[in-house]
């Protein structure tokens, strides 16, 4: 049996506490549940003892919501945020946002309240070592592409703007793409599902929105050299278009469902992503693990389970699970290297991204028919394994298209 | 100085506009009172005239006398040159509208004196035009400003109270959940003791007070919520807005004007693309046609229904509020955007809600309004308002529908 979570509340309002305390009786079993009635108290209690959850309240006198995130962020940037908040102004959950996992909404239900943080906790052990977590989560966001960053910034700068033109910027940049699909979903705009299309994000910020997110909040940066070394960065941005696009044209030319090629193409743009989370987390010995890959002409993600224990896809499914990307994106990129592990027997987002990772590849290597990286035992379990021209069709088809 | 000079005789006509000019006036001339009023009605008329009293047609009292009816024309100083010099002359031509009279033939300084004096007027005339100009704007623009700190400081009242209602309305809901996991807890306790009916009734309402009290507590959310989106301080400028909870967020907060009389069925777009607008007039717009509506429909005296669809059309998004009533009288429909146009009684409606609706999706945000109303059948208002928030800036409906 696992040890109870840690959860602290905070709250200037003593009755909203004891509200929680006992509307959230049912979970003691699982919970260890703390109060904190102001902001230093909250501080005070994260520094004696770590905890699991945080959910705290914005307006506060004194030290507020926001302070409290940022510094659980950066003392224990293991720790689960949430807002419970019902009036937090939207400058400040920009402020707060690249600190906080999520946010609801007063009046929130304890039985939704009970949902969605079991269902962080779930996300957040989805990566089992420990202090990797924990380095992993220093990294809040991943950067982006200076080319594209800047194609915003001019964009929003000037004088009649347009948001179908953001939307394109964005939805080819795995960074800005995390930063305004983590901050929609995080729940700002109350309690609708999940989105994975970057476009519609932008559509439901809005052009002033995704300005004081993006830029005046730094909620994402642009790359700078330094971020990288031995491996080649640009590549995983380009390769992350590539499966994208690739990833939601396969899933379209199998079934028209809008909703599915969504999914695909976050999980195409997304699918490396955990290389520059590991990248930035454990940086100089992530490059050595790059190299031995390399010397020894073996995948990458080989070498990171051997050396690091966890692959770049775990650890990518990890951080989306915690900026709340929809299940088929974050299953997509966990299991896009060896999709049977899965134990999915339907196509979906996972099977769209795993022909077009394996694609990717085959053309970089200009090889002909099977690609070696392709998991034929999976194909062969969803009946699919006689449509590899088809889809290798649908690819190119789109790719001219573009 | 510009001055007309309007005189049948050309030699004295000519002899008039060479003295003038020497004395550094922009003289122009009129051969007879039919051209001194067309120029009299022109922008940038002169400011002063000298018109002759005798002239064919149109005579200069006459001339005055239709200058001084036709409120559009700016102001003007008239003098009346004429060889008559009676009394009574002097009180028609003056009872006619001139200011001033010359006796011809006239004495060059006399002239020079008097043409002085019209000039002072006149420049009084002038500046008082422009002041009163000036003051119009600025009564104008105290309104508009007014009326948006009224507005900011309902938003600020509201948006407050939603926080106050939020904190309690939490608490209450935690507290009303954990009654109902401890009844849970305790039911069995109180094991079965069939028979007893006060027992008997406790476990039937107990679980059921819970269940409503529950439901009561999301609405109030619900509601609260509408209510602070809707007293969202008012913007500067056009902002990309979500039109569908803004139609949603008004149906909310109406609830108290259709709730008796109609349902509300929506049909709501889902890709339909954020739009740059300002929030708070298109929901004051939505608001006031809802309510209209509603009105329609409590007319018929029967429950109706009042649909509200939202779609995306090539370069626009459409928003259109039908109705279940008794459709616009023919005879109105011209009339139904005319600010003050109402069929309400006294009292009742103010005759400016579709006034407003017009001046704000036209002329603030370049969009149309229209509408189709078949009588006994009801009525539907369409809105459209460009995705880019720039549009055509032309209501190509304006013509067919009504005139303004």
């Amino acid at each position: 049996m696992s040890m109870k979570k840690r959860i602290l509340f905070v709250d200037d309002d003593a009755q909203v506490l004891q509200g929680l305390r006992r509307g959230l009786r049912s979970m003691k079993d699982e919970w260890q549940m703390e109060f904190a009635s102001c902001g230093k108290e909250a501080l005070d209690a994260m520094n004696s003892t770590p905890i699991d959850v945080l959910v705290t309240d914005m307006r506060m006198p004194g030290i507020d919501g926001v302070q409290v995130l940022v510094e659980a962020f950066e003392h224990y940037p293991q720790t689960i945020r949430v807002v419970l908040s019902g009036h937090a102004t939207a400058e400040t959950l920009f402020r707060a946002a690249s600190a906080t996992h999520m946010i609801l909404i007063k009046p929130c239900d304890t039985e939704l309240i009970k949902a969605r943080v079991q269902q962080m906790l779930r996300r957040n052990e989805r990566l089992r070592d420990e202090s990797l977590r924990s380095l992993v989560a220093k990294v809040a966001a991943v950067p982006s592409a200076p080319m594209l960053f800047l194609q915003v910034v001019k964009e929003l700068e000037s004088e009649n703007c347009s948001l179908e033109k953001i939307a394109q910027f964005v939805s080819m940049d795995m960074g800005m793409a995390a930063s305004v699909l983590h901050f929609v979903n995080s729940g700002y705009f109350g309690g609708r599902s999940p989105i994975s299309s970057p476009e519609r994000a932008v559509h439901l910020l809005g052009v002033e929105a995704v300005r004081d997110l993006l830029i005046t909040n730094r909620a994402c940066s642009a790359q700078r050299t330094s971020d990288f070394r031995s491996f080649d960065a640009t590549m995983v941005w380009s390769q992350g278009i590539g499966a994208s696009v690739g990833a939601r044209a396969i899933a379209y030319a199998h079934s028209e469902n809008s909703a599915m090629a969504d999914d695909a193409f976050a999980a195409g743009l997304f699918h490396d992503i955990g290389q520059v989370v590991l990248g930035r987390a454990l940086g100089t010995f992530y490059d050595s693990v790059v190299e031995r890959a390399l010397s020894r002409g073996e995948p990458v993600w080989m070498a990171e389970r051997d050396v690091i224990g966890s692959t770049h896809a775990e650890v990518g499914a990890h951080v989306l699970g915690l900026w709340g990307m929809p299940d088929a994106v974050v299953d997509a990129v966990a299991f896009h290297h060896s999709p049977s592990e899965s134990g999915a027997s339907e196509f979906g987002a996972l099977t769209a991204l795993h022909l077009a990772d394996a694609m990717e590849e085959q053309k970089l290597m200009e090889a002909q028919g099977w690609s070696r990286t392709v998991d034929r035992g999976y194909l062969r379990q969803l009946g699919l394994e006689g449509r590899w021209e088809h889809w290798m069709n649908a690819m190119s088809k789109d790719g001219i298209k573009l | 100085m510009r001055v007309l000079i309007a005189d049948d005789d050309p030699v004295s006509r000519l002899m008039l506009q060479a003295t003038l000019r020497k004395w550094g006036h922009d003289a122009v001339v009129a051969c007879d009172g039919r051209e001194a009023l067309s120029i009299l009605e022109q922008d940038l008329s002169p400011e002063l005239a000298i018109l002759d009293w005798m002239m064919p047609e149109i005579d200069g009292p006459e001339v005055c006398r239709r200058i001084r009816q036709n409120s559009t024309s700016s102001p003007v100083y008239i003098m009346l040159l004429t060889a008559k010099s009676q009394r009574e002359d002097l009180i028609v031509g003056l009872g006619a509208g001139a200011d001033d009279y010359i006796p011809k033939p006239f004495n060059h300084q006399e002239l020079y004196a008097r043409l002085q004096v019209g000039f002072r007027v006149a420049d009084l005339q002038r500046k008082l035009a422009d002041r009163v100009n000036d003051l119009e704007i600025a009564l104008m623009r105290l309104g508009r400003a007014q009326q948006a700190r009224k507005l900011e400081a309902l938003g600020q009242m509201a948006s407050g109270i939603a926080h106050e209602i939020n904190t309690p309305t939490q608490y209450i809901g935690d507290n009303v959940r954990f009654l109902q996991d401890s009844w849970t807890e305790l039911r069995p306790f109180l094991g079965c003791q069939a028979g007893n009916p006060d027992l008997d009734y406790l476990i039937r309402e107990v679980p059921k007070a819970i269940d409503e009290s529950l439901q009561g507590i999301q609405k109030v959310g619900k509601i609260v919520r509408a209510m602070r989106d809707f007293a969202h301080p008012p913007s500067e400028n056009k902002v990309h807005t979500d039109i569908n909870h803004a139609v949603l967020t008004t149906i909310t907060v109406a609830t108290n004007e259709w709730g008796y009389v109609a349902d509300i069925e929506t049909s709501l777009d889902p890709q339909l693309p954020r739009t740059p607008c300002f929030p708070g007039e298109i929901q004051q717009v939505l608001l006031n046609l809802l309510v209209n509506a509603a009105h329609a429909i409590a007319d018929t005296q029967q429950k109706g229904v009042i649909r509200v669809a939202t779609s995306t059309q090539t370069d626009s998004i459409e928003i259109r509020v039908s109705d279940s009533g008794r459709g616009i009288p023919k005879e109105y429909r011209e009339k139904v955007f005319e600010p003050f146009f109402t069929t309400k009684d006294v009292g009742e409606g103010t005759g400016q809600g579709l006034a407003v609706a017009y001046s704000v999706i036209v002329h603030q945000h370049n969009g149309k309004i229209w509408f189709d109303s078949e009588s006994g059948k009801g009525t539907t208002f369409y809105i459209r308002l460009p995705i880019d928030g720039i549009g055509s800036g032309k209501n190509e409906y304006e013509e067919a529908h009504f005139v303004r």
